[in-house]
């Protein structure tokens, strides 16, 4: 075929161009790490690619959730062992009072602790956090769990306990109710709750009418709630493990996916350093070739 | 004849081929010369039959080596390079953008989604519902600058088009020119043969910019149609084209074609850069703005739906967090000014949505056929011939008026939905997150709207995210087969310019070989005059 010095040069220049624009995309490959500089460059990958950004982007959320979930729970757990342990006392004030050998007068220091306590396992069930919002009184954050009027005791809030997403499948739930821990919504007034109960104990100390039958009753009382907070408190730790382990399958599946992530869009450096040093060789070779060819002229030889 | 005469005969003749090699050598990088040859042939003899002599030889006409069908295999060939060329530069663009991490709306839908979720720990938290808010914002910016991404397109390539038309015009206004002066000098029985070479240049130029069809004649003038069948030029009779539309155009820019009767629009393909920008344009960017479109108008509709459906801290019915772009009022378009037959359109029911504008054609009856316009489907029925007509089709409705005849109207229901939209709520205790009577930290309704993120919103089939993945990868797909479209039409377009080259090009080895014989050939020739005069030297020596 005849070959015109134009059709040489502009297959010359465009070898050399190819083999320039190869080389362009293989630097830029190695300069960000990445194979796929744009999704075109593998469509089925980059759409594999967002999906697994999709799920790690989830992932994160909950495991945030859950470092929110774990730190209300430990909060809660605290405030259960500070119940506990004022209704210990309680007790052991209730028991001593109950012996018998004790005056009136006996009872008078009795009687100031257990209000105390029962004050403060109120100041407990009310217990409101930074924000103001009460924990206890279920979804009804704004409004004080546990109320006082004229020496009774009312529960204001509800039982809608609120459940966190910690998985895609997976909800935990989060707070309790005041009602759950301290109140008897079958009993009938006054004595619907711990709080009536030692009310009612510590009037009876100050001024014994029917001692017996209020210590009876707030002993009753006291060992009921000392279980219903236990049972709570169980269940917030029982939660903190449910939040452990579900954390560690979402630190598997990131690790997992961030594998397969890095599999499908970084780059294979020894590949692509290869890669580079051919086509290098290439385009030296072609602009070689394209002097060497230059020279070689009819003219030359006139 | 004198042996004398011969001599000179053939002086002058290699002295022709030496200039013509010369020029060939001058011009062996000029883009679109031919080269040319200096055709030999014998003069005539005297007294022919017994006793013939010949009389020297004549090297007047200088021929151009060119082959009309390799020049329009080049010309044809390089419209599709450029078509496919220009189509695959728009889309990579699209391509790169819908990747890029920073305003990929996937990340966009992400965030919001991964910031409802945190707020199920705390729905009170005035904290997590602004966080809410901002982040309904961001989305809201991240359709409208993609949005703002594929108007800026439809802008780009309306400008590029109108710059593209006017070069058009002026090609055909230099080849009509070339055209004059190419009849008259063949009238002339004259040679113009760098004038074929630039007039054959401009329209290689105009094969950038469209298909063209291109019939010879025998004055050497040329006539040019368009690849639909409309005379660009005939003779130096020449019409223009013109862009017509703008990017807020029910089909944006178009293509005119203008005679001196009338303009009218190109229908169809008509190739080159131009036909690849107008692929692009009615095609993918038409897609892209109607997909993004009802992914907006389906993320506002679902989402304020559900939210009208919870009760905000204070004790409140919900309220709308996305503006509601449930009354698509600035995608009805008439088409002509006696269509005023179409009062309303709503969205019913966003589950059903496409992703597609829609033709409405009433005929002089009042029979309606509706044209869904990405798949061709149909709906059709007649109006009521009274009243107030309510038409429905894939989750729309429009109110038409029962009586109407000869209407022409584009609908897109979805076209301007991520223009649109917008967070409109700005208080964050009015975030409906609770269920009705749930109390200001029940997350109910907010565990509902989550929900959303995963429900198979788009046409019952996929999630948001799934579709928009989709569509990235649909983009994708047409962009690395838009390119491997482009590099076939440039292979092709090389392989017959080079054909074109290897029978019109100049080869520079060839012509010095060809400046080596002519030379030779001369010396040889004033060898032959110098031996005429030895010969009449010797005779004038025996007086």
């Amino acid at each position: 075929m005849r070959i015109s010095s134009i059709n040489f040069n502009n297959i010359m220049l465009r070898a050399m161009q190819d083999s320039m624009a190869r080389l362009a995309v293989t630097t830029d490959q190695m300069a960000s790490g990445k194979r796929i500089l744009q999704p075109s460059d593998d469509s089925v990958d980059t759409v594999k690619i967002l999906q697994i950004n999709n799920e790690l982007t989830a992932i994160g959320q909950y495991e945030d959730n859950i470092d929110s979930a774990r730190r209300m729970l430990q909060q809660q757990d605290v405030l259960y062992s500070g119940m506990t342990e004022q209704l210990r006392r309680a007790r052991d004030i209730v028991l001593q009072s109950s012996n018998g050998t004790l005056t009136d007068q006996d009872y008078v220091p009795l009687a100031e602790e257990l209000n105390t306590i029962n004050q403060s396992i109120l100041s407990l069930a009310n217990y409101q956090q930074a924000d103001g919002q009460y924990i206890f009184s279920g979804s009804l954050s704004t409004q004080k769990p546990v109320d006082e009027v004229a020496g009774d005791y009312s529960f204001n809030g509800n039982n809608n306990l609120r459940q966190v997403n910690i998985s895609g499948s997976a909800l935990v739930t989060v707070n309790e109710s005041a009602e759950n821990l301290f109140f008897d919504p079958t009993a009938t007034p006054p004595t619907d709750s711990v709080f009536d109960a030692l009310s009612d104990a510590v009037d009876e100390l100050r001024n014994p009418v029917s001692l017996n039958t209020a210590l009876s009753d707030a002993l009753i009382w006291i060992d009921d709630t000392l279980d219903r907070v236990g049972i709570a408190q169980t269940k917030a730790g029982s939660n903190q493990s449910v939040l452990d382990r579900v954390g560690e399958s979402h630190a598997d599946i990131k690790l997992m996916m961030e594998k397969l992530h890095s599999s499908l869009e970084d780059i294979d450096m020894a590949k692509a350093a290869t890669d580079l040093a051919q086509q290098q060789t290439l385009l030296n070779a072609s602009q070689q070739v394209y002097a060497n060819i230059k020279q070689l002229s009819l003219f030359n030889y006139f | 004849m004198s042996l004398t005469q011969i001599g000179i005969s053939g002086l002058q003749a290699s002295q022709a081929s030496l200039n013509v090699a010369s020029n060939n050598i001058a011009n062996a990088e000029t883009e679109g010369y031919s080269r040319q040859r200096v055709y030999w042939y014998p003069t005539y003899t005297l007294h022919p039959g017994i006793g013939t002599k010949g009389t020297g030889v004549n090297a007047s006409s200088v021929e151009r080596i060119a082959n009309s069908f390799l020049t329009a295999q080049m010309w044809e060939s390089q419209s599709l390079a450029e078509k496919t060329a220009t189509f695959s530069e728009y889309i990579n663009s699209l391509d790169q953008w819908l990747g890029d991490d920073s305003t990929s709306l996937t990340s966009g839908l992400e965030s919001f989604f991964t910031t409802l979720n945190g707020a199920t720990v705390d729905p009170y938290s005035s904290a997590a519902r602004q966080v809410i808010l901002s982040e309904s914002s961001k989305l809201a910016q991240q359709f409208t600058t993609l949005n703002n991404q594929i108007a800026g397109h439809q802008g780009l390539v309306g400008r590029q088009l109108e710059a593209s038309v006017a070069e058009a015009n002026g090609l055909l206004a230099n080849i009509a020119g070339f055209n004059d002066q190419l009849k008259k000098i063949s009238a002339s029985g004259e040679a113009a043969n760098e004038m074929f070479d630039q007039r054959d240049l401009a329209v290689k130029e105009l094969s950038k910019l469209m298909g063209i069809n291109v019939l010879e004649q025998s004055d050497g003038s040329i006539n040019i149609y368009l690849k639909s069948g409309q005379p660009l030029l005939v003779g130096d009779q020449r019409n223009n084209l013109n862009v017509s539309g703008s990017a807020s155009n029910p089909d944006g820019f178009s293509l005119e074609f203008e005679s001196d009767s009338a303009s009218l629009k190109v229908q169809g393909d008509p190739g080159g850069s131009i036909g690849g920008m107008l692929n692009y344009q009615n095609g993918t960017l038409t897609q892209a703005q109607n997909e993004i479109g009802r992914l907006a108008v389906v993320i506002s509709s679902t989402i304020n739906a559900q939210l009208r459906l919870g009760e905000d801290v204070n004790g409140n019915a919900g309220v709308d967090l996305f503006s509601d772009l449930t009354n698509p009022a600035s995608g009805i378009f008439s088409l002509d000014v006696v269509s005023t037959a179409v009062s309303d359109m709503r969205i019913t029911d966003s589950s059903q949505l496409k992703a597609s504008d829609y033709d409405l054609r009433v005929d002089n009856t009042g029979n309606y056929v509706i044209t869904r316009l990405n798949d061709g489907v149909q709906f059709s029925g007649s109006l009521s011939g009274a009243g107030t007509d309510t038409l429905s089709f894939d989750g729309v409705e429009i109110d038409i008026n029962g009586a109407a005849t000869d209407q022409a109207y584009r609908l897109s229901p979805v076209r301007y939905g991520a223009r649109d939209l917008d967070a409109v709520l700005t208080e964050p205790f009015a975030l409906a997150l609770a269920a009705p009577g749930g109390g200001v930290a029940d997350n109910s309704n907010l565990q509902t709207i989550i929900q959303l993120q995963n429900d198979a919103l788009i046409e019952g089939q996929s999630s948001l995210t799934e579709s928009y993945t989709r569509f990235i990868g649909d983009i994708a797909v047409q962009t690395s087969q838009a390119k491997t479209e482009a590099d076939g039409g440039k292979k092709l377009f090389e392989q017959a310019e080079a054909s074109r080259n290897a029978y019109s090009g100049v080869n520079l080895d060839e012509e010095a070989a060809n400046l080596l014989r002519f030379q030779q050939l001369y010396s040889a020739n004033a060898q032959v005059i110098s031996v005429a005069r030895q010969t009449f030297d010797s005779l004038l020596r025996m007086f």
